[in-house]
């Protein structure tokens, strides 16, 4: 009796069913924007994620022997893998280093006449210092915040280097960026091996 | 021996004398600096830039050549389909742009040197694409144009272009100057998982390679922009988004009050240059 009157007065079994339909398109309606919201956050995540999920460690940093900041122990408790620190470092969604620094070592890898290893490893850029001999330069410690935090290696500098291992202090990140680290801790290690490789002297 | 001499010298000095009179005649007519091949000053001591170059500087010469030849600069297609579009009548009251504003050549000569400007009834500012949708729904009683649309970008293009080879001339005091100050401050903000502000790449390290890319002033005398990457043209707050977007930021939306504020500063910090749209990257 009481679920009688709560019922909205003139319902007829027509009115029923078009409810019905109407539900029944809402929700299909609704699944596809809600599906095709998630295709697309799928298709930004590879704009963040390729490979491993670069969630933030965490880390302690100390004051360094030219620089003011420096962190000592590796990210992930181990030494990276130098090798893999070259692939990173050309890769434009990953490190990207060679879009600002020159490196000649790596321009070496250029084959002559051979455009994939020129695109990869070629067309450096002359926004920052180049980093021939920078291991001379700079202890592991110091290439470590370097890469991990360049904001707090060259504090006064108002640097244009991002910061590869950090997630706060940022503003706006775009979507599924958000909270990640834009190079996962091992892959830092991976470029901070290679870095401790550039020697002049 | 020292006759021969003699005789040729005042000859010489003669056929010095006519090639030098062949070659004055000959030689175009020095253009003023456009900001193309030769840089152009700045307007105020305050100006973030020593010397402005228009992004046609930085583009490749087959880039430069065909946005400079109307037939083979493909945005021309869209000039066309702007041109049509402003003489055809639409929405409830039937009218069309050219029933109000008669010849764009000349109604329409200076907007887009000038936009955005200060808008008084909505006390902020407007730049040609919500001017256009204004006109559309007040006077047309016409359903806006998306911002990215076909019609949208049609129109822009043909209004801008009547304004090709005006210096840039916006006005950023009175009234204008609260909605100047935001856009200047949105330019230095960072943003995105890089942190990168506009100012982080085009103020200081403008003329220099990045990657493939050689970075430019990041001016806005040549938009709406054909680009070889979109395969059409896109608006200048498209280009904020990619921008955006490059560095891992949220864009606002298109046509956002945000996006319009920039547009006012970055046209600011090319004021001088020559309107230059349709221009063609890559
Ligand atoms: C957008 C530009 C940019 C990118 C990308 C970038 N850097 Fe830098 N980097 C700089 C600038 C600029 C400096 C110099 C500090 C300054 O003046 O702000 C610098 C400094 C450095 C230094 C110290 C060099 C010296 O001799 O003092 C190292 C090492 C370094 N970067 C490594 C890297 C590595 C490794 C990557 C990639 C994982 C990278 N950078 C990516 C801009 C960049
Ligand atoms: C990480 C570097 C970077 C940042 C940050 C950046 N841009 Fe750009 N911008 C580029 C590159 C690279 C291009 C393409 C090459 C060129 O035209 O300079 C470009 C192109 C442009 C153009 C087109 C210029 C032309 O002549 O076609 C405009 C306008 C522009 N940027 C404005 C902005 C604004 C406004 C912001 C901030 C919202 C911004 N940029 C942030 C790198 C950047």
């Amino acid at each position: 009796m009481i679920g009688n009157e709560l019922k909205p007065k003139s319902e007829g079994s027509w009115r029923h069913l078009l409810a019905r339909v109407i539900c029944v398109c809402v929700a299909a309606l609704l699944s596809t924007v809600l599906l095709s919201g998630e295709a697309f956050a799928q298709r930004k995540k590879t704009a963040c994620i390729s490979g491993e999920t670069p969630r933030v460690a965490r880390y302690k940093v100390e004051k360094g022997e030219t620089l003011p900041a420096s962190i000592k122990a590796p990210l992930n408790g181990k030494r990276g893998n130098a090798e893999k620190g070259v692939e990173w470092m050309v890769d434009r969604r990953q490190g990207n280093c060679v879009s600002c620094h020159v490196v000649t070592k790596i321009l070496e890898r250029v084959k002559e006449g051979d455009h994939e290893s020129e695109s990869k490893y070629g067309f450096h850029g002359t926004i920052a210092p180049p980093l021939d001999g920078v291991a001379d330069r700079y202890s592991e410690a110091e290439l470590r915040i370097i890469v991990v935090d360049a904001k707090q290696a060259f504090p006064d500098m108002n640097t244009a280097m991002p910061a590869y291992h950090r997630k706060d202090g940022l503003e706006r990140v775009l979507g599924d960026c958000k909270g990640l680290a834009i190079l996962s801790a091992s892959r830092v290690e991976d470029i901070v091996a290679y870095l401790t490789t550039l020697k002049e002297q | 021996m020292s006759e021969k001499i003699q005789f040729m010298r005042p000859m010489g000095w003669l056929v010095a004398l006519c090639l030098l009179a062949v070659a004055v005649i000959a030689a175009p007519a020095r253009a003023e600096p456009d900001g193309r091949t030769e840089a152009i000053k700045p307007p105020s001591k305050d100006h973030p830039y020593p010397e402005l170059w228009s992004g046609w500087h930085y583009a490749a010469p087959e880039t430069q050549a065909m946005q400079d030849d109307d037939f083979e600069n493909p945005a021309m297609v869209w000039y066309d389909m702007g041109e049509e579009l402003w003489s055809k009548a639409d929405g409830k009251a039937k009218k069309s742009c050219k029933d109000c504003h008669g010849d764009a050549a000349k109604s329409m000569k200076s907007v887009g040197a000038t936009y955005p400007v200060y808008f008084e009834p909505e006390k902020k500012l407007i730049n040609v694409e919500n001017r256009i949708n204004l006109c559309r729904t007040k006077f047309m009683e016409a359903k806006p144009w998306p911002y990215e649309s076909q019609d949208m970008l049609a129109m822009t293009i043909y209004v801008k272009n009547q304004s090709r080879g005006l210096p840039v001339n916006v006005k950023i005091d009175g009234p204008a100057k609260e909605f100047f100050e935001r856009g200047k401050a949105f330019y230095e903000q960072r943003r995105g998982q890089m942190g990168f502000g506009c100012a982080n790449c085009h103020t200081k390290y403008w003329g220099q390679k990045i990657r493939m890319d050689t970075m430019s002033q990041g001016q806005s005398n040549g938009f709406p922009t054909y680009r070889s990457e979109w395969q059409k043209p896109g608006s200048l707050h498209r280009r904020f988004a990619a921008c955006n977007i490059m560095v891992r930021a949220q864009p606002f939306p298109l046509g956002s009050d945000d996006y319009v504020n920039l547009e006012l500063y970055l046209a600011w910090r090319g004021q001088g240059l020559q309107v230059e749209t349709p221009s063609v990257r890559f």
